[in-house]
């Protein structure tokens, strides 16, 4: 009897985040579980379509010259690019303003801080502009005498504007967490290494960046999942080919009608996602020498 | 901890609820189809009305609401129209703007969860999306331009299509827009004639030419299309099999191989774009001298003065450019104020609405006589193609086969952007 009422108590434990659980399995789990179940074909969005299963979407994805696997690889190229970029400025913007120390100093790190209340999209178009043929970089390079003809930096096939402000808006994101890690090291560590002769490079090298390794990988990672799966980004700014896989899921969907092919899409990007998210931290971890 | 069983209890409990709550949703939904239908049986059957029995009804019903899209001075004259026809009927007009693809999504969602009175009385669309609702089930399938007063002054070609798509008359057409060649008269003194001239003057005129993405760009597909026909003819597609076409079937071979090679003498070859506004600011900042373009963005960005007016001028390609899109309204299947949205279909094709597309913006009327009653002072400002709608109609009339535009449009990527 003691046992019985020792579970009855496990188990209405449980019941009591049954709610909670199941919130979350809507809000999360079945929109997944949609996007999968429909890139079969069945359950189709569009009424008057049959709800047959098929696996000729996912033959269409992996053909040898279709757009999909293309850009899935730009997509994926371009973003570790960008999270490369992001996390070393980001690191070494928060290192900075973890040692400086000067009247406004707060105002000078408020302003780094600002690509982090900017919208992607709101973002993306104000990249544009400046980023352009007439823009105000190519402006200023033609007025030094620099260039002759405009630099092309949006539009282009290697994604440059989609890099550069990918990084313009994550840096601020890497250094404020960046910059949370190191504010929480014992500062007897420095100490120590300063008693013992070390310069600030060799303590960034010894020290910092060993024990804030953690905080470095879970911002990259964050920082790569963010822009893989992004739109608005390099629907302004990248070219017409290669694109994203995201603006491809955008034309096939919303151009062509081709509902079922974006659902294959979504659901690869999903993977995708997961699996270089996983490869990545079983990687950063060896390398930083944990089990 | 919990045992593997709790977990396992727990689990299945939870399953048992998620798929009780999902049965109990179905069958409630079942019944509500059950009491629609009965609703609908016991409804008398209707008779044709007259178009006064129309507008009695219409402004019995008292309210239109009514789904438009596009820019801001689109909403803005969307509005302004609205006011107009509200203070003339006395009907109220409930604007929604948003675009066509969400509103079109809702149409789907309701007709999948099985409604049969709804919110939406008339949408503002293209033809594509057009089509995607025909196919859906979304479109109220009755001949509206057969009872409208005022369709007689639409071309009859517009009746039962729009870009080849057939519409049985569900699409009453609402406005008449037109992609030019726009070129700058500071830079260039001869543009190129036609577009057998094109490639040539290209080559002259190395980096000076650009057409946006026609995936991101209504003027660049609607060159692309023109391409098709300059190239193939006009009469291999027009009217072919209508709203049956296969052109996945279609090579295009000379097509893209006339594309590659103009590209090699356009603007940052491999280039394009992203959209009509981006290649019409290139053109603002003296980048391209010469790009195709549709003649209300010219107007636009002129009247926002981010184009000099006294350095453009817009034309006409011989043998021509596809006229359109005929962007225009449809009614859904669960409007619930029919009448009051054929009465406003029918406000729109009136002379006084159709003058104000050419004084109030800048596209030309479906009423093509509207046009010579038009101020001369307007009729001769910079974003008319030369010549204005007299002269567009003296030339072949190309419309848009969206069919083998959309597959124009997916092959250009894999052709000329990925080359």
């Amino acid at each position: 009897m003691k046992k019985l009422l020792e579970k009855l108590k496990k188990i209405s434990l449980a019941l009591y985040f049954a709610p909670l659980f199941i919130f979350y399995g809507f809000i999360f789990a079945y929109p997944i579980f949609l996007t999968f179940v429909r890139s079969f074909g069945l359950f189709p969005v569009t009424p008057k379509t049959p709800s047959e299963f098929t696996l000729k979407y996912y033959f269409e994805f992996f053909q040898p010259n279709s757009v999909y696997i293309p850009s899935l690889w730009f997509s994926f190229w371009n973003s570790v690019v960008t999270t490369f970029i992001a996390a070393i400025f980001g690191y070494l913007v928060a290192l900075y303003f973890f040692k400086a120390n000067y009247p406004g100093k707060k105002t000078v790190s408020a302003l780094f801080k600002s690509p982090l209340f900017v919208p992607y999209l709101v973002g993306a178009f104000m990249w544009m502009e400046i980023l352009a043929a007439h823009g105000y970089v190519n402006g200023f390079l033609k007025s030094l005498g620099l260039i002759n003809q405009p630099l092309r930096l949006i539009w282009d096939p290697y994604g440059i504007g989609i890099i550069i402000a990918n990084v313009w808006m994550n840096v601020a994101f890497m250094s404020t967490l960046m910059l949370g890690a190191l504010e929480s090291l014992n500062p007897d560590l420095t100490y120590a290494a300063r008693n013992l002769g070390a310069g600030t490079w060799t303590i960034v090298r010894k020290i910092y960046f060993p024990l804030t390794l953690p905080a470095f990988l879970a911002g990259s990672i964050l920082i790569f999942v963010g822009i893989f799966g992004a739109f608005s980004v390099p629907f302004v700014l990248g070219g017409s080919w290669p694109k994203y896989l995201s603006v491809v899921i955008y034309e096939d969907v919303v151009e062509h009608g081709k509902w079922v092919q974006g659902y294959v899409s979504a659901v690869i990007y999903i993977i995708s996602a997961v699996i270089l998210t996983y490869v990545y931290t079983i990687l950063m971890r060896r390398m930083a020498g944990r089990k | 901890m919990a045992s593997k069983r709790e977990i396992a209890l727990v689990a299945i409990i939870i399953i048992l609820l998620i798929t009780n709550i999902y049965a109990f949703s179905q069958s409630a939904k079942v019944a509500t189809l059950e009491k629609e239908l009965a609703e609908l049986k016991a409804k008398p059957i209707v008779t044709s009305p007259t178009w006064d029995d129309i507008v009695a009804k219409a402004k019995e019903e008292g309210t239109v609401i009514f789904y438009g899209y596009g820019d801001e001075f689109m909403k803005k004259f969307f509005l302004d129209r609205s006011a107009e026809f509200e203070a003339k009927y006395g009907i109220k007009v409930e604007y929604h703007h948003g675009d066509w693809f969400s509103t079109v999504e809702k149409l789907k969602a309701d007709k999948a969860a099985g409604k049969t009175v709804g919110d939406v009385d008339l949408v503002f669309l293209w033809s594509k999306p057009f089509a995607d609702a025909w196919e859906a089930g979304t479109v109220w399938q009755y001949d509206v331009m057969s009872i409208l007063p005022n369709a007689k002054t639409v071309p009859y070609e517009l009746w039962y299509q729009t870009d080849f798509f057939p519409t049985y008359g569900a699409m009453v057409p609402g406005v008449w827009w037109q992609v030019g060649f726009v070129y700058r008269t500071d830079k260039v003194t001869n543009p190129p004639k036609s577009l057998d001239e094109l490639l040539d003057w290209c080559k002259a005129n190395p980096g000076r030419f650009t057409y946006c993405d026609p995936n991101k760009g209504g003027s660049g597909h609607t060159f692309l299309m023109t391409l098709i026909y300059w190239m193939y003819g006009y009469d291999t597609y027009a009217w072919k099999d209508l709203g049956k076409v296969n052109p996945a079937k279609e090579n295009w071979t000379s097509l893209w191989n006339y594309l590659n090679e103009l590209e090699k003498y356009m603007y940052h070859p491999g280039e394009y774009p992203a959209g009509n506004m981006a290649a019409m600011e290139l053109l603002a900042a003296g980048e391209v001298w010469l790009e195709p373009q549709w003649m209300d963005i010219v107007w636009d960005q002129v009247k926002a003065g981010r184009l000099d007016p006294s350095v453009i001028k817009v034309y006409i390609p011989e043998p021509t450019i596809c006229a359109g899109g005929f962007d225009g309204f449809m009614i859904p299947w669960y409007a619930p104020h029919k009448e009051a949205a054929m009465l406003y279909m029918n406000f729109w094709l009136s002379e006084e609405t159709q003058m104000k597309l050419i004084t109030d913006w800048a596209v030309y009327p479906l009423n093509t006589e509207v046009w010579k009653k038009a101020p001369a002072d307007i009729k001769a400002q910079v974003w008319w193609p030369e010549g204005g709608l007299d002269a567009m109609l003296q030339r072949p009339l190309w419309f848009r086969h969206a069919l083998y535009m959309y597959d124009a449009m997916s092959k250009w990527t894999d052709e000329v952007a990925r080359k």
